[in-house]
């Protein structure tokens, strides 16, 4: 069965992976494959360096850092997993991984989502889940 | 052990979710499955208030109704050879399936969603987003 992490560093999405550590214990027949979606544009770049490449870069450079990191703790478990790092609009890039490369499943991180902006606004996780086919799983 | 509630109701939807939860008792065998269906009798009661039912007949008929839905489910399990126990609890849906989560120290909650789409969901809050903001525990939708 091939699952796909969204792993953005925060909170919840290390839950996630602890979540899909924890039952790849038992469960060695997983395909796992965790893909992190960061550094669309760097807008942030403008206002503070010259060169929007160079912060492109940085932002890159910390984002593959906590993949290999993430990548870690499954390695130390003896769990192979594959890592994909992509840039765009989060969502969008989660499900078009999904369709693209045939995923059974997505397990990811929600923040708190009882707000009623966040469901006004659509946060990533709602975006997902109402975009795609397979089953997913939020962890808190 | 890993014990996982599975909320169902009549939809289409909550077939497929009994049919993942039915494929990941083939690839794990340390399952302990809870087949849960909410009745909300006093919505029914609203409903019908304007006719001349006796309340206490809707209510029986509420419940029946639940049992036979719970049963359904449970038959696919059963001609599996799995055993699951099952529960049918009369309330607002969403709180009641957390609730049980909760109480039950469940480790997962399964249920079949038509996706939170619609401004009316938003708004009103469906079952799939109510369990969502309120549940601890990990939530699996099925489409």
């Amino acid at each position: 069965m091939k699952v796909l992490i969204p792993f953005d560093g925060s909170e919840a999405s290390q839950s996630a992976l602890h979540y899909v550590l924890k039952s790849a214990k038992n469960h060695r027949s997983l395909d796992i494959t965790i893909l992190t979606v960061v550094c669309n544009e760097a807008p942030f770049a403008r206002d503070f360096v010259a060169n929007p490449t160079e912060a492109l870069n940085a932002c890159q450079d910390f984002f593959r850092g906590s993949l290999e990191k993430a990548k870690a703790l499954f390695d130390a478990e003896g769990i192979q997993v594959s890592t994909l790092m992509k840039s765009g609009d989060a969502a969008e890039v989660i499900i078009s991984t999904v369709e693209e490369q045939g995923f059974d499943k997505v397990i990811m991180g929600r923040r708190g989502l009882s707000s009623l902006t966040g469901w006004v606004l659509g946060s990533v996780s709602a975006k997902v889940l109402n975009n795609v086919d397979v089953p997913v799983t939020l962890v808190k | 052990m890993n014990k996982i509630l599975l909320a169902v109701d009549g939809s289409e939807n909550a077939k497929r979710a009994v049919d993942y939860v039915l494929k990941m008792t083939r690839k794990q065998e340390d399952l302990m499955i809870t087949v849960i269906h909410i009745i909300n009798s006093q919505k029914e009661i609203t409903k019908l208030r304007n006719i001349s039912s006796e309340i206490q007949d809707i209510k029986e008929r509420v419940v029946k109704n639940g049992m036979e839905i719970i049963e359904r489910h449970v038959s696919i399990f059963e001609n599996n050879h799995i055993k699951v126990a099952t529960k049918l609890l009369d309330g607002d849906p969403a709180t009641k399936i957390v609730e049980y989560a909760k109480l039950g120290e469940y480790d997962h909650i399964v249920l079949g969603t038509r996706g939170l789409t619609d401004l009316q969901s938003i708004v009103l809050g469906s079952v799939s987003h109510k369990v969502l903001a309120l549940s601890e525990c990990p939530v699996t939708f099925i489409k």
